[in-house]
Formats: structure tokens, C-alpha cells, sequence
């Protein structure tokens, strides 16, 4: 029973994978690097 | 009766233990090679198929690959073991009949987990998380877990012709070097690499901890593989050590001299490459014929990697040059080298009277080559149906840590 069930959590979760999105929304802006951010670390 | 051993089995869970920290190592390894902003996403490639390998190998994984041996054809486990259903606290003596069945199996789980971890480096900084999560899971099931089954597993029939790989020259190092090249190949060159252009590495230091993380648990996956604490496991930690080091010097004096600069990341690549040809031979071969090893793979393996780069594959991380070509020397090697005054329970090579020992090694290579490549251009081809392998050229060049996990690495704040 529990190894029954074990297969069913599992399968669960992939099968969450195939519906989830593929990747998040793009973000509008990436962050910024350190050289960036501080220009005289540069 | 088997009676267990607690210095065997103390042993052989220490070495699981070492083998685990190896996939970690590996991301760490990986993830300085790739640029800044694919680094998480190559870290969290390892990370993540610990975690996904160790729940399928105790449910289906370990019956498919050491499971009693299906309709008697040595090819793969029937389902008997799933759940580890009958996998207990008590010996199994057709594996190791002095430590309890269970940790036996715990040992293998750890191969089983860092082999698809391998093959990440070719895909790096392209591959959809998604379509990597599914690759990995049908990989081990249908790549790792019968090819397990043919060479270590009761009744598996590269085992019973008489290969021999110690603690996984072809099971793990070929299998994952051939379907890295195919991956590679099948999802095609990054945007951001032209042929022959150099992608420097973002954090070296971080490749030599990862490189020394893998060299460190390699004492596990090879010594471990003796499944006793005994004299071959010694051995086999002799020759671990000895060729990971003469490896590591042959290829910093290769790249010394083609190059002009003593490579750093050239000293941690051929450690690498020498651990994985040692791994087929470990409990075979004698310390001298180790160091032979050794600077046997590294010349091989450095040519390797010039050949790759004049071919038009882009395996990101060299997976095929050192782990695909550096296993097939080991194996090969194996056959060659392999001496009963090491292990008695095993086969001479060719230069102690025995050349059908090197001809047994080549139909393991050749069978390990061929299941590999041909099963994962399949199975990424299956992916590919349900999720497109690669990411958008946007993403691409965002790179992976933000447009798949939106997260950076290294916070400006």
C-alpha cells in the first residue's frame, strides 16, 4: 500500500511538471552587475 | 548464512556518502566553467537529478538495474524489487554478502544519480529546465538502469561474457560521454558560440572546488566499488589517487606546451579525466600500470577535446572528450592491464597472457557506445514532443539563471 502510494506521489509530480509553466515571464529588466552598479569597481 | 560485517558495511556507507558529494562537486565543476549568468541553472542540473535519481531508484530505478534478471535474457530487471519491495536489512550475496542489502543498494543509487548529472555539461546554458527534467528521468530509466543491469547486475549479459568495470567505466563514464555528444548534437551549438571561439570560464576557483569535491568522493565510487573494507579496496584507492594525479600532470604539460601557460583548468580537466579511466580498472590493475593510465587518458583525452572543437558539436563542458573517451581508454585499458595478483576473482589482460580479455572490453565499449547514443537521440527526440528542448534565442542570451529560474547568482546588493 505505502509502495502504491509512493508511485502515485511521485507520478503526481510529474506529471505537475508537464502542465507548469516552462519558464517564468521574462523579466522586463535584468539586474544590474556589480561593475555596473559600482562603476569604479570596474 | 551471510553475516554481516560492520567494517564493510561502515565502509560501503561511507562511500555512498562520498559518491553523493560528488554530484554537487560536479555542479560546482560545471557551473565555474559556464558564464556568470547560466551558473545556476548548471548548479541546480546536479542538484536537482540527486533529488529526482534517489526517489526513482527506490522506486522503480534499483529493480530495473539489479532487480532478479527478466525472462533470463540479460538485459534488463523485472519490477519485483519496486519500492525496494524484498530489499532489506539482510545481505544479498549475489552482490555483497557482507553488508546489508539495503546499503548496497543506497551505494548504487549514488551512481545512479551523478551518470545523468554528467551529461549536463554538453547541454549547458541551452537547455529548457522542463525538457531537461524529463530527459533525466527517461535517461536513467531507459539508458542508465538497463545498461546497469547488462554489466553489474545478476544475469546481465556484458557481466556474464566477462567485462569487467570495476565501478563504472562503461556503465557510467561511456554512457554519459556518448549521449552528451548526441545531446549536443541533436540541440545544436549555442547563439553565443562560434566554432573554435573560447567561452571563458566565469569563476575558476569554483572549478578547482568542484574538481577536488569529485576527486575527494572519487575514493568512494572507486575503493567503495570493493564493497569491503579490505586489501582491493585499498588498491583500488592507491590507483585512484595515482592516476588522478599523473592525469592532472599530463595534461598541464600537453596544454604547457601547445598552449605557453600551465592551464589551471587544465590541471583540474585532466585530474578528471584520469579519475575516469582509473574507474574501470581501479580493482584490477597495479599502481604502476596506474600512472600509465593515466598519462595514456590525458594525451587521448586533450586530443579529444581539439577534435571536438573542429568538429561542429557543441558539447559545452568537453562531457564526450573526457568522460566519453576518457572511459573508453579506461575500459579499454582494463583489458589490458588487468592482473589476477590485484584481484583473483577477476581476469588477466592482454599483457599478463590473456588477449580475449581486451576483445571482451571492446564489445562492452562498442555495445556502451551504440545503446547510449542511439537511446538518447530517441528519448530527446520523445522530449522534444512535448517540450521544446532548447530555450527561445531571448532566453539564450538573458541566459538561463533568469529566464529559467528568475534568479541571479551573484546579487549586486
Amino acid at each position: 500500500m505505502e509502495i502504491v502510494a509512493s508511485m502515485v506521489a511521485f507520478f503526481a509530480l510529474i506529471a505537475a511538471w508537464f502542465v507548469l509553466p516552462s519558464a517564468p515571464p521574462v523579466p522586463a529588466a535584468r539586474p544590474q552587475t556589480v561593475s555596473e552598479a559600482l562603476p569604479t569597481a570596474a | 548464512v551471510d553475516k554481516i560485517s560492520a567494517g564493510d558495511t561502515a565502509w560501503v556507507l561511507a562511500s555512498a556518502a562520498l559518491v553523493m558529494i560528488m554530484t554537487p562537486g560536479l555542479g560546482f565543476f560545471y557551473g565555474g566553467l559556464v558564464r556568470r549568468k547560466n551558473v545556476l541553472s548548471t548548479v541546480m542540473h546536479s542538484f536537482f537529478i540527486l533529488c529526482l535519481i534517489s526517489v526513482q531508484w527506490v522506486l522503480w530505478g534499483y529493480s530495473l538495474a539489479f532487480g532478479p534478471d527478466w525472462k533470463g535474457l540479460g538485459i534488463i530487471g523485472d519490477l519485483s524489487w519496486i519500492g525496494l519491495n524484498g530489499v532489506g536489512l539482510k545481505p544479498n550475496a549475489d552482490y555483497a554478502a557482507t553488508v546489508p542489502h539495503q546499503a548496497y543498494m543506497v551505494f548504487q543509487l549514488m551512481f545512479a544519480v551523478i551518470t545523468p548529472a554528467l551529461i549536463s555539461g554538453a547541454f549547458a546554458e541551452r537547455k529548457r529546465f522542463k525538457a531537461f527534467v524529463l530527459f533525466s528521468l527517461l535517461w536513467a530509466t531507459f539508458v542508465y538502469d538497463p545498461l546497469a543491469h547488462w554489466v553489474w547486475g545478476h544475469g546481465g549479459w556484458l557481466g556474464k561474457l566477462g567485462a569487467l568495470d570495476f565501478a563504472g567505466g562503461t556503465v557510467v563514464h561511456i554512457s554519459s560521454g556518448v549521449s552528451a555528444l548526441v545531446a549536443a548534437w541533436v540541440l545544436g551549438k549555442r547563439i553565443t558560440h562560434k566554432p573554435g571561439e573560447d567561452v571563458e570560464p566565469h569563476d575558476i576557483p569554483m572549478v578547482v572546488l568542484g574538481c577536488a569535491l569529485l576527486w575527494f568522493g572519487w575514493f568512494g565510487f572507486n575503493a567503495g566499488s570493493a564493497l569491503a573494507a579490505n586489501g582491493l579496496a585499498v588498491s583500488a584507492f592507491v590507483n585512484t589517487n595515482t592516476a588522478a594525479a599523473m592525469a592532472a600532470l599530463t595534461w598541464l604539460t600537453i596544454s604547457w606546451a601547445h598552449k605557453g601557460v600551465p592551464s589551471v583548468v587544465g590541471a583540474t580537466a585532466g585530474a578528471v579525466a584520469g579519475l575516469v579511466a582509473i574507474t574501470p580498472a581501479a580493482g584490477y590493475v597495479t599502481p604502476a600500470a596506474s600512472i600509465l593510465i593515466g598519462l595514456l587518458v590525458s594525451v587521448v583525452c586533450y586530443g579529444a577535446v581539439m577534435l571536438r572543437d573542429k568538429m561542429k558539436v557543441d558539447d559545452a563542458l568537453d562531457v564526450w572528450a573526457v568522460h566519453g573517451v576518457g572511459g573508453t581508454v579506461g575500459a579499454l585499458a582494463t583489458g589490458l592491464f588487468a592482473t589476477t595478483a590485484i584481484n583473483a576473482g577477476a581476469s588477466n589482460g592482454l599483457f599478463y597472457g590473456n588477449p580475449k580479455q581486451l576483445l571482451i572490453q571492446t564489445i562492452a565499449v562498442v555495445a556502451a557506445w551504440v545503446f547510449s547514443g542511439v537511446m538518447t537521440f530517441l528519448i530527446l527526440k520523445l522530449v522534444n514532443v512535448f517540450v521544446p528542448l532548447r530555450v527561445s534565442e531571448n532566453e539564450e542570451a538573458m541566459g538561463l539563471d533568469l529566464s529559467q529560474h528568475s534568479e541571479v547568482a551573484y546579487s549586486p546588493s
